[in-house]
């Protein structure tokens, strides 16, 4: 049936990742990581911000699972972990999760091309009314 | 052309379904795969993605491609081939995917919408074989973004 409730997702795992995520800066971090391991230092190089800021993200990262560092020498190097990104579960979820998203673009377009006589809000309609044949 | 690197081979086989009521008649649905003109206006429509290329020949044995970039920069393209169309009633196709230049999946997917009321009832089934560079050339891309999706969902929803 519709995943689409949200009492029906977002277990604990998931919550703790959607905060690691709801921050900007650690979403750039990501989005950094996304290219390849760096060391913590590479990792704030792009932010204007202290190196203990970016530790503390970095915290919360690997707390949700999502990023992985390890020491090697005097140098931590950080990674996504893919355990918490890419496993086949989650590939399968990814594909369903973009399906969902289609058909909620879907089920606007069909409202937003509804026939006049079917239509509840009719007022910001500029499209044709055409029903289209198969 | 999509290329594989050189690593360890991995393929992960997967499936799943997604159900849907529309309030559409079936051919206003069915018509919303089979047009151009009118896919063109949800599927793949999204702030995030610029699409590159876009085309669909709506028959048996004809082809559909859709390119598209991220905002991130990521390059993703699907080319897709329908085997079976009963108008209003079921199509059948397959795909397959690359990220970056690599590719990630192949797939088989369906659907079939009925009448329910003035409405449609539509199941979606897709299996899919994901390939090795799925995670590893740009499946970590991919997962960020698409839990990056998830989390944009999940705020605008709670606020």
């Amino acid at each position: 049936m519709l995943q689409h409730s949200t009492a029906t997702i977002e277990p604990a795992p998931v919550d703790r990742v959607l905060q690691a995520l709801a921050d900007p800066t650690r979403r750039r971090m990501v989005e950094v990581l996304s290219e390849g391991p760096v060391s913590v230092s590479e990792l704030a190089k792009p932010f204007d911000m202290t190196l203990s800021a970016i530790v503390q993200h970095l915290a919360v990262l690997e707390a949700s699972g999502v990023v992985r560092s390890e020491k090697v020498g005097r140098v931590r190097t950080c990674r996504l972990d893919p355990a918490a990104l890419g496993t086949a579960e989650q590939w399968v979820h990814q594909r369903r999760t973009q399906w969902e998203r289609r058909f909620d673009r879907l089920d606007e377009f069909l409202a937003r091309t509804a026939p006049e006589s079917t239509r509840q809000d009719a007022t910001n309609d500029q499209r044709p009314k055409k029903e289209p044949s198969p | 052309m999509t290329q594989h690197a050189p690593q360890a081979r991995r393929t992960v086989y997967g499936g799943f379904t997604v159900e849907r009521t529309f309030e559409a008649a079936p051919a206003r649905v069915f018509a919303a795969f089979a047009d151009a003109a009118l896919k063109a206006q949800w599927f793949g429509v999204s702030e995030d993605w610029e699409i590159t290329e876009a085309s669909l020949d709506f028959r048996v044995g004809g082809e559909e491609v859709h390119h598209g970039r991220h905002v991130s920069g990521m390059l993703s393209e699907m080319w897709a081939q329908y085997h079976d169309i009963v108008p209003n009633e079921r199509i059948v196709w397959t795909y397959r995917m690359a990220l970056n230049g690599a590719p990630i999946s192949v797939s088989l997917a369906g659907i079939e919408p009925t009448p329910d009321g003035a409405g449609t009832r539509m199941v979606l089934t897709e299996q899919d074989a994901f390939l090795d560079d799925f995670e590893d050339n740009g499946g970590r891309q991919h997962g960020t973004g698409q839990i990056l999706d998830v989390l944009a969902t999940f705020l605008a929803r709670s606020a």
